[in-house]
């Protein structure tokens, strides 16, 4: 059924803004962690999105593809900020508290981005299906 | 045999019933076909909607999509039901 397959593509979409989503929630709750596993502070973490690649269907010589997917989560590799915190007991010895590299307001202009696409892409899925009802309504 | 300013569906029925013993053939392959993929995805859907009110689902909008396309794909059924039926209608009414 080639005609379901866009509703395919749009809901990719719809679980990959998600994950963003999921993502961006996990960086603003731990913006002021000092400790994790690792020893480390808090290290931001980026979604990495990839278009995801449909083995039939060419058109005009070219795969349609299949949508989006989250390929990978990396983590920013820009330095942290010092605070300067001597009675923090994760201070180093000049006293200095190594913060995470989240910056909340960037943090929720990307949640904002995020949320934004979701409705996007829920407004094409509403398209399609509308497109796909009229044409249903064809001879009746 | 010509069958002329019926109707696609309707000359091919035709066709198809001159060529089998009982012109009833023909209709059931086109039905069958549209009534089994609309099962699939009725039973695919049905699954999706398990799994959220059960809570094993990670996305929202995944049965809600899978729900859509089942009810895309049985209003097609219907439509082709429909129009089958017509056809088949419309041949029966023929002053032999």
């Amino acid at each position: 059924m080639a005609f379901l397959k866009s509703l395919d593509i749009s809901a990719s979409a719809l679980t990959a803004q998600r994950m963003r989503m999921d993502i961006i929630s996990q960086n603003i709750a731990n913006a002021t962690t000092t400790r994790t596993a690792g020893g480390e502070p808090y290290r931001r973490r980026i979604a990495v999105m990839s278009e995801r690649p449909s083995a039939f269907e060419t058109v005009f010589g070219k795969a349609l593809g299949g949508g989006v997917k989250v390929s990978g989560i990396v983590e920013d590799a820009s330095d942290f900020e010092y605070k300067y915190d001597p009675g923090h007991p994760d201070a180093n010895e000049q006293g200095y508290v190594a913060m995470p590299n989240v910056d909340e307001v960037e943090e929720i202009i990307d949640m904002m981005s995020a949320s934004r696409s979701f409705e996007a892409n829920v407004t094409v899925l509403n398209a399609t299906k509308g497109m796909a009802m009229k044409a249903l309504e064809i001879g009746r | 045999m010509q069958v002329n300013g019926i109707g696609g569906v309707a000359s091919q029925a035709a066709v198809k019933g001159t060529e089998q013993s009982s012109g009833q053939s023909g209709f059931a392959d086109i039905l069958s076909e549209a009534i089994g993929s609309a099962k699939e995805a009725e039973k695919s859907a049905g699954e999706q909607n398990a799994a959220l009110l059960t809570g094993e689902v990670d996305d929202l909008h995944t049965p809600l999509v899978e729900a859509q396309k089942a009810e895309l794909i049985l209003s097609l059924a219907v439509q082709v039901r429909n129009k089958v039926i017509e056809a088949y209608n419309d041949i029966m009414r023929m002053q032999v």
